[in-house]
């Protein structure tokens, strides 16, 4: 089993982002980035499920809100990074 | 007591504001720091405020900046367009907030539109003085000495015609008078959350409609790992640990004015304005300073024979709150003549009664 992670630049990014996807019946948690995923040091990212992972990636590029990366992400914690 | 300084500071909030400043003392961290509910909360507090602010005046989230203040917001924008010996083109009602960042900087300003409740010569005069040269325009919506609304629609086009950066300095505005980043294509708009917002002091807004310099540096819960400050919004402009408290304070005030409406603040208070200009104007000891146009929140005057500060004084011993002086507009004085005298200003809030302006028309008619 696993999540998508996508990671925003900005705290209010990722904001942005959960909100946008909220108002499509999309749920997603904001996190406060792993450093693995961090590459500039205090990152953002949001956990959507497996399920509704593309269409929040969709919707997110649709509205101009592409994530910085996309990963997979599994329950023993390890992170790929995806191309959606 | 009667307050009738609120172009100063609204001293009367709406109880949800004074709850939310004490509330968010007690329970919130510092947003954008943890993944602790207390700071996880704080990231949900500030960001609500920012979609309010967002909302109210047609920005995205990321195009509003908290700020200290609206002093503080128009540095930031002054400062990010002007370079020393740049030509910037200000209207003669401006602020020192807009004044001494201009001077300390050396610009070359020029002073446009002189003429006290006159939009017409206002704009003629902006419309002469923009040249290629221009770099910037800053404008107040409101003087904050005599209410008088400048025309402020018709030069943000006119700026944006010319491909001229607009800065508008909506302190007296925010709150009563439609203020749209959208509309206006201004580059920023600089306003203050403790006046029309009933935020708490020590709040402001930088609305951004492109990106601005940092004036001050320091850790912004992102990009941890880089020396530069980040290149986005708003985190650029956002250094430090922000005030929570207040802007708490400020979200609530927000969600008053939406409920309310800036419109129907706006009839109120110009409907308290009238009253004070009706009751005033039978007096031959009294100077307005009114052309029968609607004021927006202030109204100045003089008592002849007495001291702007005296009368302030006379008020105040029977517990009404008046401003006397220069307003730290002595370019409004300049503009109207009254630089030596000063005059004696009076400013209003939502909370303000038409009871409350008979009694001091009272006092003040009556030594």
């Amino acid at each position: 089993m696993f999540f998508y992670a996508f990671t925003f630049r900005s705290l209010t990014a990722a904001q942005n982002a959960r909100r946008l996807l909220l108002a499509q019946s999309i749920t997603a948690e904001l996190r406060r980035a792993p450093k693995q995923l961090s590459q500039q040091g205090c990152g953002y990212l949001l956990h959507v499920s497996a399920r509704q992972g593309m269409a929040a990636y969709d919707a997110l590029v649709h509205a101009g809100m592409q994530p910085e990366q996309q990963y997979r992400c599994f329950s023993n914690g390890d992170c790929q990074k995806v191309q959606l | 007591m009667i307050y009738l300084d609120a172009a100063a500071t609204t001293l009367q909030k709406p109880p949800e504001v004074y709850e939310a400043i004490r509330t968010a003392m007690q329970t919130l961290a510092s947003p954008g720091r943890g993944s602790y509910p207390a700071a996880t909360q704080a990231d949900e507090a500030v960001y609500d405020c920012r979609v309010l602010a967002a909302e109210l005046f047609q920005a995205q989230p990321e195009q509003v900046v908290f700020t200290m203040n609206a002093t503080h917001a128009l540095n930031l924008a002054i400062k990010t367009l002007v370079k020393p010996h740049d030509r910037v083109v200000i209207s003669g009602f401006e602020h020192n907030a807009v004044r001494r960042p201009l001077y300390r900087l050396g610009a070359d300003t020029v002073i446009a539109g002189r003429t006290l409740f006159s939009p017409q010569d206002t704009l003629r005069a902006f419309e002469q003085a923009l040249t290629r040269k221009t770099k910037a325009v800053v404008c107040t919506h409101v003087s904050n000495v005599f209410g008088y609304v400048l025309p402020v629609e018709q030069i943000a086009q006119l700026c944006y015609r010319r491909g001229v950066p607009f800065i508008l300095d909506a302190s007296q505005s925010a709150g009563v008078l439609p203020v749209s980043l959208r509309e206006l294509h201004a580059a920023f708009i600089c306003m203050p959350g403790h006046k029309g917002l009933y935020g708490a002091q020590g709040t402001g807004i930088l609305l951004c409609g492109r990106l601005p310099e940092s004036i001050m540096e320091g850790g912004t819960g992102s990009n941890s790992a880089l020396p530069a400050m980040p290149e986005f919004l708003p985190d650029r402009a956002e250094a430090g640990t922000q005030n929570v408290c207040g802007i708490c304070a400020l979200r609530e005030g927000l969600r008053f004015v939406s409920r309310k409406t800036p419109a129907a603040i706006a009839a109120r208070e110009q409907a308290l304005l009238r009253l004070f200009i009706e009751k005033l104007r039978g007096s031959d000891r009294i100077r307005l300073f009114s052309s029968g146009q609607d004021h927006v929140g202030a109204l100045s005057f003089l008592v002849d024979g007495e001291d702007c500060e005296q009368t302030a004084q006379r008020l105040a011993e029977n517990g009404i709150c008046v401003r006397a002086g220069l307003h730290c507009a002595p370019l409004a004085h300049e503009s109207a003549g009254t630089l030596q005298t000063g005059t004696l200003r009076v400013s209003v809030s939502a909370f303000n009664t038409h009871r409350e302006v008979e009694l001091a028309v009272e006092i003040l008619k009556n030594p």
